[in-house]
């Protein structure tokens, strides 16, 4: 989404977001003051490891969790119709109905009339390229296409906030295809959509903003191109001549700046640790030094990492 | 409203349609229980055995299986849809978890009838008892539903908060018959009085007096059955709702 043409309110917003659950004899702190923003034509992409808080985050905006702080405010109308949603971990459909069935059903329950209901669903069904499906029971589909119509189930009553909490988890790479061409659509559409995924090469793909969670807390968050680009601490990719051996003790030398080896690549995060590691490196021959267009999956570990070492520095 | 009474009935049929043996099998089940109670009994002791209670015994058993059937079914549907895991697709619609219950709940007096009429066959044609069926006799039939329907919500915000109560539906089913049995109308006071505090009590005497002896009960006890159901549906509405609230604080709804 062009930066310009954002509107000035969110159609979602959450400030402040806590919430602990009991573990134990102590507590488990899954959200620790997550506020998020979510506006209309934008995928924005929750990362994170597993017990990071997405799903807490996901959940509380739904309105299915009650948070113990914190608010969320909602610009939609439709008590209950305004979001469409694909919860993780839930079948999301009656198995022992068919793909239409579902759809007419929980249509209706959303607002429309059946009549519209079944119009929708049948439009939904070969959007996804299930209509050869429509009158199949849910659960004797593969679970791709169970997935393909939970979506358009979430869908059925055109909601203007989809939450799709790890659509693509256990799908085929064709049903992830089709069901990562579809989000572009909606989002061209100018639907709102929040998705949390662990497949890194998806949420960069379709993601115009992400937020990385850890440990309950946002991490890191932006547009996502400006994330990428504007991370002040680069990785650079240095090719030597030869490779260094093992025992050679240029190599510890370069593992204590916290420099990946790997044969004749060297990989170095930050200008100045690259100055570091090429005096190190001094007089062997070099082939290459450049800077790594980084990925969404290179910032999220690098995130991570980082987020990860204060923690175990100071377990020890 | 009517939209989403229609679209549950809609689903209740297709899923009849496609499933028919499990109705057919739990009203073939109840049938021969009953039938198998009653000629096991009268085999064994004889035709007095009931004596001048048998269509008071009836009743009882009659009034415990539709209304048993009526609030089990609402605590396993919710077990069911916690082990789908569709709570919470139910919970984001428009009349929200609260309202779907209710009207499959409605709706199920519908699925209960179906499966009560040909145990009370049953249970006439075993028992030899003969019933009076006067047109009075609805209004405790809907005191009994409604009643009912309040301790289902209960059951199911037990359902909710932990999701199996399998257990608890078999032990309650036992603690009904004998609630159910027990004749109140015929007590002193003050026990009449205080038994009739118990949930469906009076709907279940004004039942046994209309059906069973053919008398028409006072018009007290019709009130006080129509009290006692609004009091527990009041409170299982009440019950239902804290349950909501405590499994959207414990994060809880969608597990099971």
């Amino acid at each position: 989404m062009n930066p310009s043409t954002q509107p000035p309110n969110p159609l979602l917003q959450a400030h402040r977001l806590r919430k602990r659950y009991p573990k134990g004899k102590g507590w488990l702190e899954a959200l620790k003051g997550v506020s998020l923003a979510l506006y209309p034509g934008e995928i924005l992409t929750l990362l994170g490891p597993n017990g990071a808080g997405k799903t807490t985050s996901v959940k509380i905006l739904a309105g299915l969790v009650e948070p113990d702080e914190g608010r969320v405010e909602v610009q939609v109308d439709g008590p209950g119709t305004w979001l469409g949603a694909v919860l993780e971990g839930s079948r999301n459909l009656y198995w022992r109905l068919s793909a239409l069935e579902n759809l007419i059903y929980f249509g209706t329950l959303r607002g429309l009339s059946p009549k519209e209901a079944r119009r929708r669903g049948s439009e939904l069904l070969q959007a996804v390229g299930l209509q050869d499906k429509a009158h199949q029971a849910v659960g004797s589909l593969s679970r791709g296409q169970q997935q393909r119509t939970a979506l358009a189930a979430a869908l059925v009553h055109d909601p203007p906030v989809l939450f799709l909490d790890e659509p693509t988890l256990g799908v085929d790479l064709e049903a992830q295809e089709a069901i990562r061409a579809w989000l572009l659509r909606l989002k061209e559409a100018g639907k709102a959509i929040l998705l949390t995924t662990h497949q890194l090469e998806l949420a960069e793909a379709l993601a115009d903003r992400v937020t990385i969670l850890l440990e309950g807390e946002v991490a890191l968050e932006g547009r996502t191109r400006e994330v990428l680009a504007g991370s002040p601490r680069a990785v650079y990719r240095v090719e030597l001549g030869l490779p260094l051996e093992e025992g050679d003790s240029r190599r510890t030398r370069l593992q204590a700046l916290e420099v990946e080896v790997e044969g004749k690549v060297v990989r170095v995060v930050g200008e100045e640790t690259l100055w570091e590691a090429l005096r190190i490196l001094d007089p062997l021959p070099l082939e290459r030094v450049e800077r790594e267009s980084l990925s969404l999956a290179g910032l999220f570990w690098r995130v991570l990492r980082e987020r990860r070492k204060p923690c175990s520095g100071s377990s020890t | 409203m009517l939209r989403v009474v229609h679209i549950e009935f809609w689903r209740f049929l297709r899923a009849l349609s496609r499933y028919p043996l499990e109705l057919l099998g739990s009203v073939l089940g109840a049938v021969v229980v009953f039938a198998l109670f009653f000629s096991g009994a009268r085999y064994l002791a004889g035709p007095a055995l009931f004596g001048e209670r048998l269509e008071a015994l009836v009743v009882s058993l009659i009034t415990w299986s539709l209304a048993f059937s009526l609030l089990s079914q609402i605590a396993s549907n919710i077990s069911e849809e916690a082990l789908a895991g569709l709570l919470e697709q139910l919970a984001l619609t428009r009349p929200g978890l609260l309202g779907v219950v209710l009207v499959r709940a409605l709706l199920s007096l519908l699925q209960i009838g179906l499966l009560v009429i040909p145990i009370v066959l049953a249970i006439l044609l075993t028992s030899g008892a003969r019933l009076d069926f006067p047109p009075l006799a609805l209004l405790p039939l809907g005191t009994l539903a409604l009643g009912s329907l309040g301790l289902g919500l209960m059951l199911g915000g037990l359902a909710l908060v932990y999701k199996r109560v399998g257990q608890l539906l078999g032990l309650l089913q036992f603690a009904f018959l004998g609630l159910f049995l027990v004749r109140f109308e015929a007590f002193a006071w003050p026990w009449s009085g205080l038994g009739y505090l118990l949930p469906l009590t009076p709907s279940v005497a004004a039942l046994r007096l209309l059906l069973g002896r053919g008398e028409t009960p006072g018009w007290d006890l019709l009130v006080l059955a129509g009290i006692n159901a609004l009091v527990y549906l009041a409170l299982g509405v009440g019950f239902f709702r804290r349950a909501l609230r405590r499994v959207r604080r414990q994060g809880t709804l969608g597990t099971y």
